[in-house]
């Protein structure tokens, strides 16, 4: 267990602390030998881990720039969107009237507004799975400090960089019937039609998928770049030595080292591919792919709450709730499932 | 739980009183209640304020000087400062608005106008319903049709039957007779003056046109006349090239005005497009054609326009605005010189429809004397001629004596561009404004249902019939 | 098991089978090379027809994939056409303030954030979560009047205030600071260490890492911005580069497709050096980089 624990000499509280008795084994990293020597004890902290804070709003001290940031500039404009909601109001504003659940019992009968749920959770469901684990390959792919490996990590990560305007052209240069993918294909003789990648609407959604997970690749790589540097390294070793393969050692030593960050990437893609919009509109055009089939709930809540000539902001408003709704269920129900509970 | 635990940290944050104790979470649901209450009343009295404000006057909820709504000529001395701001124009023609803007504030000494060019296209409107919502819209503003239509109805606009009596004398006749827009009583005003338009023309690649057997000087003169020889490039051109492109989006609803159907109702009310059998024959023939392959599969839904394809010598069939005539020369010069342009068909309607740019005054201008003087100044005869004159754009003015000058009487010249001015001058002399405006909602519910048409997924009846439903219903929430 | 590294002798120039197995380092170079094509192969074609010259096609059948007569002239008529260099002055200032605040905030909420022993912080952490979930479409409006009673239109400023700190970021450094071996900090809390000293001296060094994918986040999502600055801003000279540029490729009047596509390069190349400079640290957080320096 704590091993640096086990060989610091615990200095008398009041007294200054002196500098750690060369230890036997484990030192002490140094420049944390640095900072402890620097400090001055101040009142007796509390024991063990779990600090109670005795004066109470110290941490809301700390956290006090970010809870602003968040109230100000997220909950308090969304408390006026959760308003809207109730009310027929314009996207240009002037004179409406509260219509109490209207809104909401509309939704619930708008076909539309499933069909862009389905859409919505069905990106979730695929997209979070593969963007937690396919940039973790990456980065154990470009951890290890080779010849040109600079390289190789910035190009990795340029996709993140690109302009839209640059990726839809890119993308449909590849995905278009006569496009580089159906043209390799047919090269091939893997088949003879091209495949309606941009066409029909199920390809759509998968190939927006597809987008989306190109352009986190190289963003997700880097997190966990900075996530396995905590990993120690002589775990590895230890491991190598009594003959773990790399498979084993991926899965016994790398996975549990950086769990929290996989927990983060999957919380942050979830939220992120419930607000998908750019991929569809790129791929899928201005309805959203033939017939609409494709549309997300932000594609959803312009459609019929943004338009100024004919949206209803009351409407919109109402579908955003919902997204949000549906978006803190699905992360808190994540958080559950996977039982990421550092509170305990 | 988690939910109350949410409002109750909220209400901490909020009135500054994080409590560490655990009594703290009793205060929850009490907490809760106090913060909806809190919110709903400050929220009422947000919600109310436009209507219930008896003294100042207002316009689409802003309060604005008393002089720019209600009755009676607008007054006031033209002097001090304005805004004016453009749609993305500022690149290609800084010079000539900075000049339009020096000789104002020369012919109108104490004046000032500050320029902001919005530098996104016209599908965003987001800054203007932003700043409309704000009471800060430009004084003077190049506005397209929806979002004149939209801002006429919130009201933000000087209605400028009343407040410029007459203004509209220079404007082509038909075009400012079409010009108007419902306000929020359902009256028609003229809220807008008519600027530059682009016009509209067939464009083809005449190489491709004759390899279909099919005499670039007799272009169609019908919609399904142009469909017909669409079906006939498909027969010839063997998936190596297209007749136009797939998306409906790019044809509707013009070509059905174009062929005589009633898109809307005459109370504007509700749409009546599918009722008319010669919609269900256009969608059949569209359905046709992507079928035959005159229409690349992949370009049923995509954003991208005939101009992209077309400058790859892949389309027969260019875009109908002829200002994409300067992207073909800039990217593709080859294709350029292939290019010919006919006058569009007119079909059943007999003239072309297409709305032109407009410049309108903001009701909320708090210099509304100075804003309306310039928006006269800037879509004068002599201002819109200066700038059709450059030689980079196919553009045609809306005032009478400019489209008189022999400028566009006596085109020389047998490029592209020259055709071009040549065929929309003689066109714009009877083209109307009142092309049927669907909102970009509206439009996309009814393409997305031809779409399905297209596919085969739907019979043209079906998907009309689907298509009129959800495009009322969208009127219906907008208005 | 935390013990630390022996000191590494260092070759000057190190020989390739120092780096592996040879068997091991061609499967590693292969697939290396494979993603290569995949992130990069889509974004060729984009960058080689900025090349292009006035009379070569950009796209068609008698495009080519190499430009014939490659030149540079559509990077010189941006620069020619539009104040490139202001635009790039105002999104480093908007960028430069964000990382300030942004690491300033995120740091000190990320850190308290992972501590237990205080109540509310659940709730707190629901409150940041909730905060990225909000559609920006339905709060942009309100956005906006909130920077326009400030007086903040047309500044700066009002791009940079709604986003001074970022609840994704205080969640990246709350995971940062969780991944701290609890060890290191019982024996600093028993020691005597303040909260503050800690923070400072042990926990920060640690985050290295994610210290600098905050910074970058933050960088590349002030550069990339688009919706927001265009709301907020009007005049020319407070343009960002994403705003300036998207002149190019929106215009009704046709666009020059090697200027739009040189237009992207110019902003993606800033960010893209950034990146090359600040890659290798990526990878060192607590090994390296941080307490056991």
């Amino acid at each position: 267990m704590p091993a640096v624990r086990a060989v610091r000499t615990l200095p008398a509280a009041g007294a200054p602390a002196p500098a750690p008795a060369a230890p036997a084994q484990p030192s002490p990293p140094s420049r944390l030998r640095r900072a402890l020597k620097a400090v001055t004890p101040g009142p007796a902290p509390d024991a063990g881990g779990a600090a109670i804070y005795r004066r109470w709003w110290l941490p809301w001290l700390w956290m006090l720039p970010a809870i602003v940031g968040a109230a100000a500039f997220g909950v308090f404009p969304f408390l006026n969107t959760l308003l809207l909601s109730f009310t027929d109001a314009k996207p240009l504003g002037g004179a409406s009237a509260f219509v109490g659940l209207d809104n909401y019992t509309r939704m619930l009968g708008d076909s539309d507004f499933w069909l862009a749920t389905r859409n919505s959770v069905l990106y979730a469901v695929i997209v979070v799975p593969l963007m937690v684990v396919l940039p973790l390959l990456l980065a154990v792919l470009v951890e290890k400090n080779l010849p040109g490996i600079g390289f190789f990590r910035s190009a990795f990560y340029t996709p993140v960089l690109a302009s839209s305007v640059v990726v839809g052209l890119s993308w449909q240069w590849l995905l278009a019937d006569q496009g580089l993918v159906n043209t390799w294909l047919r090269k091939a003789h893997v088949i003879r039609e091209a495949i309606p990648f941009l066409s029909d609407s199920w390809l759509i959604l998968l190939s927006a998928m597809g987008l989306t997970l190109w352009k986190g690749l190289g963003w997700y790589m880097i997190f966990y770049l900075a996530a396995l540097g905590n990993v120690p390294k002589e775990l590895h070793e230890a491991a190598s030595v009594d003959g773990a393969g790399a498979v084993r050692r991926f899965w016994h030593i790398t996975v549990p080292g950086v769990r929290q960050s996989m927990m983060l990437v999957g919380t942050l893609t979830g939220i992120g591919s419930l607000r998908v919009f750019t991929e569809i509109y790129m791929l899928g055009g201005s309805t959203g792919g033939p017939g609409g089939a494709d549309r997300t709930l932000p594609f959803y809540i312009r459609d019929v709450g943004l338009d100024p000539l004919s949206g209803n902001a009351g409407y919109g408003s109402a579908v955003s709730v919902a997204l949000f709704v549906l978006t803190l269920g699905l992360t808190l129900l994540a958080q559950r499932l996977t039982k990421e509970d550092d509170e305990s | 739980m988690r939910a109350r635990r949410l409002t109750g940290s909220l209400t901490g944050s909020l009135t500054g009183t994080p409590n560490g104790t655990p009594t703290r979470s009793m205060n929850g649901p009490l907490a809760c209640l106090a913060v909806v209450l809190l919110t709903l009343t400050a929220a009422g009295c947000g919600l109310s304020g436009g209507s219930d404000d008896s003294g100042g006057a207002t316009a689409g909820g802003c309060p604005v000087d008393k002089g720019n709504v209600g009755s009676g000529k607008l007054t006031g001395d033209v002097k001090g400062g304005i805004t004016f701001q453009t749609t993305n124009l500022k690149k290609d023609f800084g010079n000539y608005f900075n000049g339009v803007i020096k000789a104002f504030e020369k012919a109108h000494s104490g004046t000032s106008v500050k320029w902001i060019d919005d530098p996104g296209d016209s599908q965003f409107t987001q800054r203007l319903v932003a700043d409309a919502q704000a009471c800060t819209l430009p004084d003077v503003v190049n506005l397209n049709v929806n979002t004149s239509i939209a801002l006429t109805r919130a009201g933000y606009l000087l209605d400028l039957d009343r407040k410029a009596p007459g203004s509209g004398e220079p404007f082509g006749a038909a075009m400012w007779k079409s010009s108007v827009f419902t306000d929020a009583s359902g009256a028609k005003v003229h809220s807008a003056y008519p600027w530059y338009s682009g016009g509209i023309a067939q464009t083809f690649n005449i190489d491709l046109l004759k390899k279909a057997g099919l005499d670039p000087a007799k272009p169609a003169t019908t919609i399904l006349g142009m469909f017909d020889d669409a079906l006939k490039i498909a027969k010839v051109s063997d998936g190596k090239y297209y007749a136009t492109v797939a998306n409906p989006i790019w044809r509707i609803p013009a070509d059905w005005q174009q062929m005589g159907v009633k898109v809307l109702s005459a109370d504007g009310k509700s749409f009546t497009f599918a009722d008319d059998p010669k919609t269900v024959a256009w969608v059949e023939a569209m359905t046709k054609l992507y079928k035959a392959g005159a229409m690349p599969k992949d370009s049923l839904s995509s954003n991208q326009d005939a101009s992209t394809l077309y400058a790859q010598g892949k389309l027969v069939y260019g875009s109908t605005n002829p200002n994409y005539l300067r992207f073909i020369q800039q990217n593709n010069p080859s294709v350029y010189k292939k290019t010919g342009v006919a006058r569009y068909m007119l079909d059943d309607l007999g003239h072309t429809v297409g709305a032109p740019q407009y410049i309108s005054v903001a009701a909320t201008s708090k210099n509304a004397p100075t804003a309306l003087s310039f928006a006269q100044f800037l879509t004068n005869a002599e201002n819109q001629l200066a700038w059709a004159k450059d030689p980079n754009v196919v553009i045609f003015p809306s005032t009478t004596a400019s489209l008189d000058d022999p400028f566009f009487q006596s085109v020389k010249g047998t490029d592209p561009f020259a055709e071009a001015r040549r065929t929309v001058a003689e066109d714009r002399k009877t083209a109307t404004a009142d092309e049927i405006a669907l909102s970009p909602g509206e439009l996309n519910a009814i393409t997305a249902q031809v779409q399905l048409a297209m596919q085969g997924k739907k019979s043209a009846e079906d998907a009309l019939k689907e298509a009129q439903s959800k495009a009322d219903e969208l009127l219906k929430q907008g208005s | 098991m935390t013990t630390a590294t022996p000191p590494r002798t260092r070759r000057l120039r190190p020989r390739w089978r120092d780096y592996g197995r040879p068997r091991e380092l061609i499967v590693r170079y292969l697939l290396l090379l494979l993603v290569l094509a995949i992130t990069i192969g889509p974004l060729l074609w984009q960058l080689l027809a900025s090349l292009k010259g006035v009379g070569e096609d950009v796209f068609g059948s008698n495009a080519s994939l190499i430009p014939h007569h490659p030149t540079l002239r559509a990077y010189r008529e941006i620069f020619a056409q539009v104040p490139v260099g202001t635009y790039i002055r105002n999104s480093v200032l908007i960028a430069l303030l964000s990382i300030a605040s942004q690491l300033a905030f995120s740091t000190t909420a990320g850190y308290m954030l992972s501590k237990p022993g205080w109540k509310g912080r659940r709730s707190v952490w629901v409150l940041l979560l909730s905060s990225m979930m909000f559609p920006f479409e339905s709060i942009m409006v309100s956005l906006f009047l909130s920077v326009r009673d400030l007086g903040l239109v047309d500044h700066l400023a009002g791009v940079w205030l709604p986003g001074f700190v970022g609840a994704i970021n205080v969640l990246i450094m709350r995971a940062a600071f969780l991944a701290v071996p609890r060890e290191i900090e019982d024996a600093a809390m028993l020691d005597g260490a303040g909260e503050w000293k800690r923070f400072r001296h042990l926990y920060l060094p640690s985050a290295y890492g994610a210290i600098l994918v905050v910074t970058i986040n933050t960088f590349i999502s002030a550069w990339d911005d688009f919706l927001w600055p265009l709301i907020v801003l009007r005049s020319e000279e407070h343009f960002t580069l994403t705003l300036g540029l998207a002149r190019l490729q929106t215009s009704s009047f046709g666009y020059d497709q090697r200027m739009v596509m040189a237009g992207s390069v110019i902003s993606v190349v800033p960010v893209l050096v950034l990146f090359v400079i600040t890659q290798r640290w990526f990878y060192r957080g607590v090994a390296s980089g941080g307490v056991k320096l």
